[in-house]
C-alpha cells in the first residue's frame, strides 16, 4: 500500500511505502515533481498483465509485485497486493519510470486528488 | 522510449466514443479500451496519460465532429418547426450519440473540465435555435436536451447509427 500525498507549495506527488512495503519494494518514498504527472487511472485490470522483468524488487505471482520492473523498454514501478485498489500514474518522459503502478486505500479519491492538482497546474 | 505508435489514435478516439457513450465514464473500465481498441495498455497511457484525459479528449472530438456541423445545419433554418425537429433528430446524435448527454450528467458536476465542454455543446445549441427561435432560443434547447434524454430513456427505441 502506498500513501500519496501532493504538495502543492513544492510542486511534488510524493508515494510514501509503509512497513513491509519498504522492503518488497526496496524503496521508502518517491517524489516526482507533479509537472511531470500526467494522470491518474484507477485500473484493476492492469494486475493480469504479465509484469516484464524485475529489475530491483518482489514478485510472489497472485500474492504481491512490488518495485523495479522493465517491459516493452518501459520503466515500471509497482507496488500491488490487491489489485483491485490499483491505481496507475503515468509519467512524462523526462522522469525514470514510465509509469508507477501503486495500491491506495481509497482509489477514486486518490485519483481525483492527483487529476485535480494537475489540472490546477 | 517504448515501441513506436503503432496505431490509429483517431480511430482509438473513436471506439472510445461508442464505449463512453453507452456505458458511461465509471462503467468503461481501462480493460474495455483495451479490449475493445486492440491497443496495447501500457500504449494506451503513453499516448493519453489517463482515462480522464482520453475521455476529455473524446469529448472535445464529439463537440467538433458532431455537436458543431449538426447546430451550424440548424442555424441555417428559419422555419421553427423545422429547426426544432432537425435539432431534435441531429443534436448530439452519431455513432456516440448522446455522450453529451451523458457526461452532464455524470462527469461534470465533478470536473470543471468536463462541465466547460458540456456548457460549449449547450451554447451551441442555443445559438443554433436564435435564427429560428429568437429569444425563445434557451427554452427550446431545453426542449431538445429533454426530448433526446427522454428517447435514450426507451429501451426498444431503435438505433439511428
Amino acid at each position: 500500500m502506498a500513501l500519496i500525498s501532493i504538495d502543492r507549495e513544492r510542486g511534488l506527488l510524493t508515494a510514501e511505502f509503509q512497513g513491509l512495503d519498504k522492503l518488497w519494494t526496496f524503496s521508502s518514498r518517491l517524489e516526482i515533481p507533479l509537472a511531470h504527472v500526467r494522470g491518474a487511472t484507477h485500473d484493476p485490470g492492469i494486475a493480469r498483465e504479465p509484469k516484464g522483468v524485475k529489475v530491483g524488487g518482489t514478485h510472489f505471482p497472485g500474492l504481491i509485485t512490488a518495485g523495479r520492473f522493465r517491459r516493452d523498454g518501459e520503466r515500471l514501478f509497482w507496488d500491488v497486493k490487491n489489485p483491485d485498489k490499483a491505481i496507475v500514474i503515468q509519467l512524462a518522459d523526462a522522469e525514470h519510470y514510465d509509469r508507477l503502478i501503486l495500491e491506495v486505500d481509497d482509489p477514486r479519491a486518490t485519483v481525483r486528488l492527483i487529476e485535480q492538482s494537475i489540472t490546477r497546474g | 522510449m517504448g515501441r513506436p505508435r503503432a496505431f490509429d489514435t483517431d480511430q482509438a478516439v473513436r471506439t472510445a466514443a461508442v464505449l463512453f457513450a453507452a456505458h458511461g465514464y465509471e462503467g468503461t473500465s481501462v480493460d474495455d479500451l483495451v479490449t475493445a481498441t486492440g491497443i496495447h495498455r501500457g500504449s494506451l497511457y503513453k499516448v493519453f496519460g489517463s482515462k480522464r484525459s482520453l475521455h476529455l479528449t473524446v469529448l472535445r472530438t464529439h463537440l467538433d465532429h458532431e455537436i458543431h456541423p449538426a447546430t451550424a445545419a440548424i442555424a441555417t433554418l428559419t422555419d421553427p418547426e423545422q429547426a426544432l425537429s432537425a435539432a431534435i433528430a441531429s443534436y448530439d446524435n452519431g455513432p456516440a450519440a448522446g455522450l453529451l448527454l451523458l457526461s452532464a450528467a455524470e462527469r461534470a458536476p465533478h470536473d470543471p473540465d468536463v462541465a466547460a465542454l458540456v456548457a460549449e455543446g449547450i451554447t451551441a445549441l442555443e445559438d443554433a435555435l436564435r435564427p429560428s427561435h429568437g429569444d425563445d432560443a434557451p427554452r427550446l434547447a431545453s426542449t431538445v436536451l429533454g426530448t433526446r434524454l427522454r428517447l435514450r430513456a426507451q429501451p426498444t427505441a431503435p438505433k439511428e447509427h
